[in-house]
């Protein structure tokens, strides 16, 4: 039993071993392609990697180049910016002298317009006290002071606020003083001057007295109907039409 | 070296000026006396006037130089009175002249006189001295009946005040006033120290708001035909007056210019009271507001050209101005509730009216432009109804400071408040002109 045993062992041993050695060799063919293969491969990679190389070598002179070349842009930036910070110092300093000069004009400004605000409202202060003494004056009776005062305000300050009603009450002082000539003009250019100023209802009021009396019924109702017409709800209107009745 | 002032005598009649106070025609003489007045001394006497705010004198008493003494009425005391009544003097009233008081006092200037009294007729001499010298400086005569004392008195301080301030003094004017006594209300004239009150209306009713015009006339509001009328009356005499503006609406407070020779007053002619004026024979009417407020109280500026009244347009009776025509309305009050009674000093500078501010009525004054409106009564009491002075000097006013009605005299800067009347029930005064 022991040899079939043997033999039987051996046959399959030399079975195996056959087997393995046929599995071997085609294992080792196999491998042998694959060691071809990756030898190809290996070449390849070779023949890549000599290429690589060269692209490297390339790039890196690219590289290389781009790097000078950057190296000198940034020594011209470099320049460029110094100069420039330079000229940014030599603008800083200029734009200084220039901020201290606009400082130094806006502040002429400021005090030519306070100044200018100043002398208007000195001249504001000046013509409205010189009205106000002006008025006083009439309503005390001093006609003549008053007219000189209201004439020095037109002459003086044509363009202030208190020229328009100076205007208006030199006629005043005419009439007072029964100058019926002198007032007719006065009221009349006031008009002309101010059509639509405060003093426009009692102005044409009092032209129309002035026609009214002289019996220029024709113009006394031309300025009445104006009145009426321009202050419809004023004291003097209501007087006009009343006196037209009669 | 004696000088004469005056050039000549001459002969005064002071007939026409008594007699527009009910008092007989007297033939008075008054003439320069001989006043040494050297041209340095009367520059001194100008240099003294104005140097003081009250002007140190001294009013030593008459003696008689024949004849009675004076009783009453005493023209030295009279002329005292209204001296220092104007503010302007600081009085020493001496029995004597006594050059120690003079020297103490720092007196340069006295009054002295005499006078003699024969029957009811007096004649008085006054001067105004130099009170170191004793020379005349101004010196006058006066001849009339004894009753006639104060006028003479009056007189004589006029022509001082005249000639020390060149101004007119205040002494020779009147005051009209109602006297209230109850359903019976009568227009009354004084002097204007409150002497010598006598009535003017003699009817039983209500008169009201007395006004003084010219050459001894004068209006007011009387109820004698039912409803509110304006009547006009004489100085003269005393009666029913005659019927003025007689109409079956309210005619209402008249004020008088002297220089327009027109009336103002209010009238309810046009249904609510409006303001108009006429001329003084009632012609002429001229209606000056026109609308739906009570317009009333108008009271004419000195120069005649603006009239200041009370209207409630905007609600409460406020200070209005206007022109004569009814033209330039403009606004002078915005404070106080209520403002009544404007008048408008001779001086053109300030308007009175009264204001009621806190539950109480007082005097205030306020410039024609609205400016500057200043209380001048203080005191307790209601004062209503100022009237200036001629010369704008002094406000009366009536008032119950003293719990009765009665009126007062006041200067416009609160100072000088003097009691005039003391009858019980005096008010609305109007004082006159000169």
């Amino acid at each position: 039993m022991t040899m079939i045993a043997f033999h039987r062992c051996w046959g399959k041993l030399t079975l195996s071993l056959v087997g393995c050695l046929f599995h071997s060799c085609t294992y080792f063919k196999s491998l042998r392609a694959d060691v071809d293969t990756l030898a190809r491969g290996v070449d390849t990679l070779r023949i890549e990697v000599r290429e690589l190389n060269v692209r490297t070598a390339n790039l890196m002179e690219l590289v290389r180049l781009s790097r000078a070349d950057q190296q000198v842009r940034l020594d011209e930036l470099e320049k460029t910016l110094e100069s420039m910070g330079g000229a940014i110092v030599e603008n800083q300093a200029k734009l200084s002298k220039i901020d201290e000069k606009t400082q130094a004009l806006k502040q002429g400004w400021e005090e030519r317009a306070r100044a200018d605000s100043l002398a208007k409202a000195a001249e504001q202060a000046e013509t409205q006290s010189l009205f106000d003494v002006a008025i006083s004056d009439f309503n005390a009776g001093r006609r003549a002071v008053a007219l000189a005062g209201f004439e020095d305000i037109v002459r003086r300050f044509p363009d202030s606020q208190k020229a328009e009603e100076a205007l208006y009450w030199i006629g005043e002082c005419h009439y007072a003083q029964k100058m019926k000539v002198e007032a007719e003009k006065t009221y009349l250019q006031y008009l002309k001057l101010y059509p639509a100023g405060m003093k426009v209802c009692p102005a044409l009021f009092k032209l129309g007295q002035i026609y009214h009396a002289a019996k220029r019924n024709d113009e006394r109702n031309a300025a009445w109907n104006k009145l009426i017409e321009t202050c419809p709800n004023s004291e003097e209107s209501e007087i006009a039409k009343s006196r037209m009745k009669k | 070296m004696m000088r004469t002032v005056l050039s000549s005598a001459f002969v005064f009649c002071f007939a026409s000026s008594l007699s527009r106070l009910r008092l007989p025609g007297i033939l008075v003489v008054v003439c320069s006396l001989l006043p040494a007045v050297s041209f340095a001394e009367r520059i001194d006497l100008e240099i003294y006037a104005g140097t003081y705010d009250s002007v140190p004198i001294a009013v030593c008493a008459f003696p008689p130089a024949a004849g009675e003494r004076l009783k009453k009425d005493l023209p030295w005391q009279t002329i005292a009175d209204d001296l220092e009544f104007s503010g302007r003097f600081r009085v020493l009233r001496l029995s004597e002249r006594d050059t120690t008081q003079l020297a103490a006092e720092n007196i340069g200037i006295t009054i002295e006189g005499r006078y003699e009294l024969t029957g009811d007729t007096l004649t008085m001499e006054c001067r105004l001295c130099d009170a170191f010298s004793q020379e005349t400086i101004l010196g006058k005569r006066f001849a009339g009946l004894e009753s006639e004392s104060r006028k003479m008195a009056h007189r004589f301080a006029n022509i001082v005040y005249e000639f020390l301030f060149s101004e007119r003094g205040i002494f020779e004017s009147s005051i009209l006033f109602i006297r209230d006594n109850g359903a019976v209300k009568t227009v009354c004239c004084m002097d204007y120290d409150g002497r010598n009150v006598r009535a003017l209306t003699s009817a039983s009713t209500i008169n009201l708001f007395p006004c003084f015009a010219d050459s001894g006339i004068f209006f007011w509001v009387s109820y004698l035909k039912g409803t509110p009328d304006l009547f006009k009356g004489s100085l003269r005499g005393a009666g029913l007056g005659e019927p003025f503006i007689v109409t079956k609406h309210t005619e209402t407070s008249p004020s008088y210019s002297p220089v327009e020779m027109r009336l103002a007053y209010a009238s309810s002619e046009d249904g609510n009271l409006e303001i108009y004026t006429c001329d003084i024979d009632g012609g002429d009417r001229k209606q000056l507001t026109f609308n739906r407020a009570v317009d009333t109280s108008p009271c004419w500026s000195p120069e005649g050209y603006n009239i200041a009244f009370i209207s409630d347009r905007t609600g409460q009776p406020q200070l209005y101005v206007m022109d004569n025509e009814g033209a330039n309305v403009r606004r002078l009050t915005f404070e106080g509730s209520y403002q009544d009674s404007p008048a408008w000093s001779p001086r053109g500078n300030l308007i009175a009216y009264t204001s009621l501010r806190n539950g109480k009525y007082d005097i205030w004054v306020i410039t024609p432009e609205g400016k500057d409106a200043r209380q001048v009564t203080t005191k307790a009491g209601s004062n209503e109804y100022p009237s200036w002075s001629s010369n704008g000097s002094h406000i009366v006013f009536h008032s119950i400071l003293g719990g009765k009605s009665e009126l007062y005299a006041i200067r416009p800067d609160g100072t000088g408040l003097k009691r005039l009347t003391d009858v019980g029930n005096a008010r609305m005064p109007d004082w006159s002109q000169f």
